[in-house]
């Protein structure tokens, strides 16, 4: 059963995505999500290059979320991905509530995951605000060359 | 959780710290803490040999690139060597492929 999103009470937005994970929101299940992100890309027909990049992008989203928490307190990631448009889309989504840590506090890391995602996906997005941390990001299911 | 092995050893004058595995934000901190003992240890000339490293993100870059300020910083050089392509397509990336020292192999760095 889909978990509320804390942000407005109603389903994650990719709470119907046909591929997803929930994982403890703590740097060694990182790991794990690339594992995931892997398997995804592989289903969806993209080359081992390629696979590359999306478990580089993935493990971004996450250093992203989980650099970003200034709050110890349990929390969950969820890694949700489909296919849309020729496209593979992500979405990494922390889903416990933290406190603001206000404009220009992201660390050196977390502006390197910015420009890897930025740089290898198209259509990337962030939002980091006290209620959630959401990163977006689509890569093309099929080599374009 | 990922695993990372580094086995240190010293050749020709440098030291040698050979790594296996992922570097990511769980396992960074391990590498981290590797280097800066041998450096501490008073090693001013260090190949770190990527071989064995099968995936890197940026939280490894950063520790190499504390790595590399801080051998610098004492005089020393600082030399990486044998990157998988996706490692070093993410040192490209960042914009440190022109900074650090990379060969495509330990012996190879080991002359320069």
């Amino acid at each position: 059963m889909p978990l509320a999103d804390p942000a407005n009470g109603s389903d994650p937005p990719h709470a119907s995505l046909p591929f997803s994970l929930e994982i403890p929101g703590h740097a060694e299940f990182v790991g794990t999500a690339r594992i995931f992100a892997a398997a995804v890309a592989r289903q969806t027909g993209f080359d081992e290059e390629m696979v590359e990049d999306v478990k580089l992008v993935v493990s971004e989203a996450c250093n992203f979320c989980i650099g970003g928490r200034t709050d110890p307190s349990p929390h969950s990631l969820r890694i949700g991905a489909e296919e849309q448009d020729g496209h593979l889309r992500f979405e990494v989504l922390d889903v416990a509530p933290q406190p603001a840590t206000g404009e220009g506090s992201g660390t050196q890391d977390q502006g390197w995951s910015l420009e890897l995602i930025r740089t290898l996906t198209s259509n990337s997005a962030v939002e980091a605000g006290p209620a959630v941390t959401r990163v977006t990001f689509s890569l093309p299911a099929h080599n374009e060359s | 959780m990922p695993e990372l092995s580094l086995q240190s050893r010293t050749e020709g004058g440098w030291s040698v710290l050979d790594v296996a595995g992922e570097v990511d934000l769980a396992t960074a901190p391990q590498l981290r803490d590797r280097l800066n003992g041998l450096i501490e240890e008073g090693t001013d000339r260090v190949v770190i040999n990527l071989e064995g490293v099968s995936f890197m993100d940026s939280t490894g870059v950063s520790v190499l690139v504390g790595a590399l300020n801080t051998v610098r910083e004492r005089g020393g050089m600082l030399a990486v060597a044998a990157p998988a392509d996706p490692v070093r397509k993410v040192l490209h990336l960042v914009g440190l492929e022109s900074q650090l020292s990379i060969y495509d192999s330990t012996d190879e760095a080991l002359r320069s």
